[in-house]
């Protein structure tokens, strides 16, 4: 779609036109879908993500100002709403910093399928802070403050997600190894 | 700690990590909860959260009391007497009129929409607008009470100074 | 059942707005939470609130006390009882600071909450310790404390008294009230109207689209002021008591009847300066401003 005709499209879904308003949620439902579950690794809390978030769009679509592209105004939404739907839960505790060790590195036996898999499992706080840092592109800085966490805690939640990671990643690689 | 240089293998699998597909039916939850808000056609001028403003309370005068429970110790049952107030904005100007000038105005490519004092009232227009975003999300995740009613009519003033300003540039 | 009635009578809010005509009962629910750290670390107490009234006092113990009242206000108790639930809080520490934090969340199907829910901190602290307030959509006062103090308000009142140490507040979409203000204070306001009255220090001022009204002490040791679009109020006791350098674009400067003729008018550039040297013992305010007058006023 160029932009003319997401221009008129917007036009329409801010006039509640409820076509207009379901080719626009075609257009980007799977990735945001991806986005929310990764985030929450809940399939139905995915989609109470994805109805609010959804929502949200349509109600505030005539503040979008054209300034980046309408996806990642919607992501934005999106990631919010997702972060509100998974944060509330594991509040009431003290937080310990973990101290950092060596750098994580993967090798090639890391595909994108095994990732999607390995990342649903991860504890949430790390998962999230992965997702948010390494697939959606945030600043720690930007995901201290989306969390309200401090961006060292951003930080040592990224490698202690990598860490896992890699720990899960040597277990699946082995057991490759030994059915072959 | 990480030293910041990229990891590939880890760059190439966050490429091609699969698309995940909601539920077929997801699209009739959020129709269903569009349809239940639909307004008649003039109060859908109005944004949605003046609708919800203009029932909602303001503590003006009140009287307050106290009442300590036997139960669990750290929490407290009150009551309040609260007057009803809904408010409106002294005086605004509507959004949608608002956006339709401006955007005949400049679409000819107007001198005046390059001018570095229009490009900053916008930007400050559109940090005005996030702001008002917010409060509604405030309104909607923690209800409306004095704290928020204050905030929206900053926002609303500050919209409002914001956009005499344009026009007034805007008619030269 | 211990009965407690404490009543207040609040004014009337003014005018401009259209007034509906029921009154209703709420039901108040509280939860409060109270908290000693009894070690004091190095970095003091951070607090991160949202929709709060936020109370740090400075005291002479040695331990910190947090309490913190969620509380959530609806017609139907149980309701406000059922959404206290939507209010979170967190107490945690990194290596040398406390974080305090709150957030609202809804668990139930993503449905509007239907109370009014807000936090109110009150928080007892080493005058000494350092504190980092942030809030939005309430209140910050702050009181007391010798230490060094950072705040960041976005929509809120913010209220200082008998703050000695460096201060650096940043408040935006808010009202500023402070007293008693010693110290190096840096102030940074958009969209802000403040009222600092018996300041002393080095004070240190930027304000955009805010009214701003300044009492300084005798005791003050300098004042700069960047204002612009907003109005700049500066009261002294004596007009000689202090050494003046003041300048405004596109708009005009006040001053007392008898220290008019020391006023500067450049018609090309439609700027006014008020330039006066008092003595070199005496602290030097300097204040510029744009596009909105300043207006200096002497009590004697």
């Amino acid at each position: 779609m160029n932009k003319a005709e997401e221009r008129r499209l917007i036009k329409k879904c801010i006039r509640q036109d409820r076509l207009a308003q379901r080719m626009l949620y075609e257009q980007y439902k799977n990735a945001m879908f991806s986005t929310a579950y990764r985030i929450t690794s809940d399939y139905d809390l995915s989609h109470d993500v994805m109805q609010e978030g959804f929502i949200k769009v349509f109600k505030n679509l005539e503040r979008f100002r054209g300034t980046g592209t309408l996806g990642s105004w919607i992501k934005t939404i999106i990631v919010r709403a997702a972060i509100r739907a998974v944060q509330g839960l594991h509040l009431h505790v003290e937080i310990e910093e973990r101290t950092m060790d060596a750098e994580v590195r993967f090798d090639d036996n890391l595909t994108g399928q095994l990732l999607d898999e390995l990342l649903l499992g991860l504890p949430d706080k790390c998962r999230v802070v992965f997702q948010l840092i390494e697939v959606e592109g945030y600043a720690h800085k930007e995901v201290a403050e989306l969390l309200g966490i401090t961006t060292g805690t951003s930080k040592s939640q990224l490698h202690y997600a990598k860490r896992l990671l890699k720990e899960k990643l040597q277990n699946r690689g082995y057991e490759h190894r030994k059915k072959g | 700690m990480s030293t910041g240089r990229k990891d590939e293998h880890l760059a190439q699998a966050i490429k091609s990590l699969p698309e995940h597909t909601p539920a077929g039916d997801a699209w009739e939850g959020i129709l269903n909860e569009l349809e239940g808000e639909t307004k008649p056609e003039k109060q859908r001028e109005i944004g949605w959260w003046r609708y919800a403003a203009a029932l909602l309370l303001i503590a003006s005068a009140s009287l307050v009391i106290y009442t300590i429970q036997s139960g669990p110790s750290d929490i407290h049952f009150g009551e309040e007497l609260s007057e009803l107030m809904g408010s409106l904005p002294a005086e605004s100007v509507a959004d949608e009129e608002f956006e339709t000038f401006r955007d005949e105005e400049c679409s000819g490519f107007r001198e005046v929409c390059e001018l570095p004092q229009f490009k900053t009232l916008m930007t400050e227009l559109t940090a005005v607008e996030a702001e008002v975003v917010n409060i509604a999300e405030m309104i909607e995740t923690t209800g409306y009470d004095e704290f928020l009613y204050k905030a929206k009519n900053k926002a609303d003033q500050e919209t409002i100074r914001i956009k005499k300003e344009l026009v007034k540039l805007l008619r030269g | 059942m211990k009965l407690i009635i404490g009543s207040f009578l609040f004014l009337m809010l003014g005018s401009g707005l259209q007034k509906a005509h029921a009154q209703q009962k709420l039901q108040v629910v509280t939860k409060t939470i109270e908290k000693d750290l009894p070690e004091v670390l190095d970095s003091g107490i951070m607090i991160k609130g949202r929709k709060a009234e936020v109370t740090v006092t400075g005291w002479e113990k040695n331990f910190i006390r947090v309490e913190m009242d969620l509380i959530a206000k609806h017609a139907n108790r149980k309701v406000a009882l059922e959404e206290l639930n939507y209010i979170q809080y967190a107490i945690s520490k990194n290596d040398d600071q406390y974080i305090l934090r709150n957030m609202f969340y809804s668990t139930a199907k993503r449905s509007k909450v239907r109370s009014s829910l807000s936090v109110k901190y009150r928080i007892f602290i080493p005058v000494n310790q350092p504190v980092v307030v942030s809030n939005e959509y309430g209140v910050i006062d702050l009181l007391n404390l010798y230490g060094s103090v950072e705040l960041d308000g976005n929509f809120c009142d913010v209220n200082l008294e008998r703050l000695f140490g460096n201060v650096q507040a940043k408040v935006t979409y808010g009202e500023l009230i402070g007293k008693n203000l010693d110290g190096i204070t840096r102030l940074d306001l958009q969209r802000t109207d403040m009222t600092l009255e018996g300041f002393a220090g080095d004070v240190s001022i930027k304000n955009l689209y805010g009214t701003i009204d300044l009492w300084p002490s005798t005791m003050l040791k300098a004042l700069n002021v960047q204002s612009k679009h907003g109005r700049v109020g500066l009261n002294v006791n004596k007009l000689d008591a202090f050494n003046y350098d003041v300048s405004v674009n596109g708009s005009f400067i006040d001053l007392p009847e008898a220290e008019s003729r020391k006023l500067s008018i450049n018609e090309l550039d439609n700027s006014y300066s008020f330039k006066v040297e008092n003595g070199l013992s005496k602290a030097r305010i300097s204040i510029e401003n744009l596009l909105f007058p300043v207006k200096i006023v002497a009590q004697n």
